[in-house]
């Protein structure tokens, strides 16, 4: 209760001009806007990019901010913040050789915080890295609007009614979305089965 | 190969989330019991969630906190529309202006539509004839008197009948050419009514009826007065020393009136003055907010 008493007196104090303020709001939140932002855009660069203009466009725009969950505001100013980004991309196209280079070695592990896995044996942890990159391709293959609403509740633990808030859509749409999202990355992983520890391994049955 | 129905896998995710409500939710797991294929897509949706919440979370690059500079920045962005605006209203302007000073005004800032002459309330002849004897000043009078000067001695030759020639139109009157002066003994505007011309003498002017007729001038010259053939360049001439007639005289005065009125330019050179200070002051804001909008685009 204390945690959400100071996170409205940071805002009231950001919206009157508090800089200081704003910026407690983002070390709040900038681990979860960043996380978002990378699963929907794939990279760490874009998604840093992404991310920074979204908490410069929150400063903007904080005086409009009514109340409410003010995580989910700032996800939404996140998540448009990458659209556009995915937009300008759709009308000029590239592939960074470092972007490729990353692709084919399935070095890109830099950042990661790597939960309940300490001291993990080489090999096992080749393969966990492995099924890191398959899930994270599976993901990736997804619609954007799909993505966003798979990563906030599967890998974020939002609830829907949060998740609606964000992508400003109604309960219906996320469950909809979810369920899709769901089966179309169900299939997806099917092809990777061998990655898939035993327990979690999926059945060779179509859904759907 | 089994399908699920789209409705069934919703209602399968929302109960995976425990987001369906109580009434539903008992109605789903009664239908599980009964059915194998829900149930194993159920676990499939299990482990599919397992994996997605056993993805390891990232770690920002670095903080996004915004500095002051950039809160600055973020703030100066407020004033880019502002500049952009203002420098194209100002362009705007500054092209009205020069475009008002190019077609309106000439160069004593005078109108080119003598709009100081209707607002003089004199009569329209008179304003008119003042405004040709304005214009055309000593050297502005010059006509094509030399041609004029030969008609009489081919008209001379031919019938009284025949001596009625074309009153010359107020635009040819405007034809000036410096060779014409040289020739010309004496250059007389008249006024073309013949109401107001002097009768005596010899020499009537037969004129054409007409709009332009009625503000055509005519020249004679002293060739064509001693050949004692009427026509228009036939009228009563004078020396140049000699006064003209009464009628004349004051139409000569209503125009040295009219002439020094607008001939005063103090109004027009003020008014000209304000017009090439507010085109250099638009000009001026034009460049100024342009490259404030410019600056502001760059560094933001």
């Amino acid at each position: 209760m204390g945690r959400m008493d100071d996170e409205s007196s940071s805002i009231r104090a950001a919206q009157r001009g508090d800089l200081e303020a704003f910026n407690r709001l983002i070390m709040e939140h900038q681990s979860i806007a960043f996380n978002v932002a990378y699963r929907i855009m794939g990279d760490q660069d874009s998604a840093a990019d992404a991310t920074q203009e979204a908490f410069i466009s929150a400063y903007r725009n904080i005086k409009r901010f009514r109340g409410g969950s003010f995580r989910s505001w700032v996800l939404r100013i996140v998540t448009n913040a990458c659209y556009d980004e995915l937009r300008k991309r759709r009308r000029r196209p590239e592939t960074s050789l470092e972007a490729l280079s990353e692709f084919a070695d399935g070095s890109e592990s830099d950042g990661f915080e790597p939960l309940g896995m300490h001291e993990i044996e080489p090999e096992a942890e080749a393969e966990r890295s492995e099924l890191i990159h398959a899930i994270e391709q599976c993901i990736a293959d997804l619609s954007p609007e799909f993505k966003l609403v798979i990563v906030l509740v599967d890998v974020e633990g939002f609830d829907y009614k949060e998740v609606s808030k964000v992508i400003d859509r109604p309960l219906g749409t996320v469950k909809s979305r979810l369920a899709r999202a769901r089966a179309n990355l169900r299939d997806c992983l099917r092809q990777f089965g061998e990655l898939l520890p035993s327990s979690l391994r999926l059945e060779d049955e179509v859904v759907g | 190969m089994k399908h699920l129905r789209q409705r069934d896998i919703e209602k399968l995710s929302a109960y995976l989330d425990q987001e369906l409500s109580p009434k539903e939710m008992k109605k789903f797991e009664f239908r599980l019991q009964s059915d194998p294929t829900l149930r194993a897509a159920l676990l499939e949706f299990e482990k599919t969630k397992k994996l997605l919440v056993g993805l390891p979370r990232v770690s920002p690059p670095h903080n996004f906190t915004l500095t002051r500079a950039m809160a600055g920045e973020i703030k100066g962005r407020g004033f880019y529309p502002f500049f952009r605006v203002a420098s194209l209203i100002a362009t705007v302007a500054f092209a009205a202006l020069v475009g008002a000073d190019a077609f309106l005004f000439d160069q004593v800032g005078e109108s080119r539509f003598a709009a100081p002459l209707a607002a003089s309330g004199l009569p329209e002849d008179l304003a008119m004839d003042a405004q040709l004897l304005d214009e055309s000043a000593s050297e502005e009078l010059i006509t094509k008197a030399d041609a004029v000067a030969e008609q009489p001695a081919e008209l001379a030759n031919e019938d009284a009948d025949d001596q009625v020639l074309p009153t010359p139109t107020s635009s040819r009157f405007f034809e000036s050419d410096p060779a014409f002066g040289a020739n010309t003994e004496q250059i007389e505007l008249t006024q073309t009514a013949c109401r107001e011309c002097p009768t005596e003498g010899e020499s009537a002017v037969s004129i054409p009826t007409g709009a332009a007729a009625e503000r055509s001038a005519i020249i004679s010259t002293g060739t064509a007065a001693d050949s004692g053939v009427t026509t228009p360049t036939a009228q009563p001439t004078l020396p140049p020393s000699t006064p003209p007639p009464a009628a004349d005289l004051e139409l000569a005065e209503d125009a040295s009136v009219r002439s020094s009125t607008t001939t005063d330019v103090t109004e027009p050179e003020d008014r000209n003055l304000l017009l090439r200070i507010a085109e250099v002051a638009s000009a001026f804001a034009a460049l100024l907010f342009a490259a404030a909008a410019f600056i502001l685009r760059r560094t933001l």
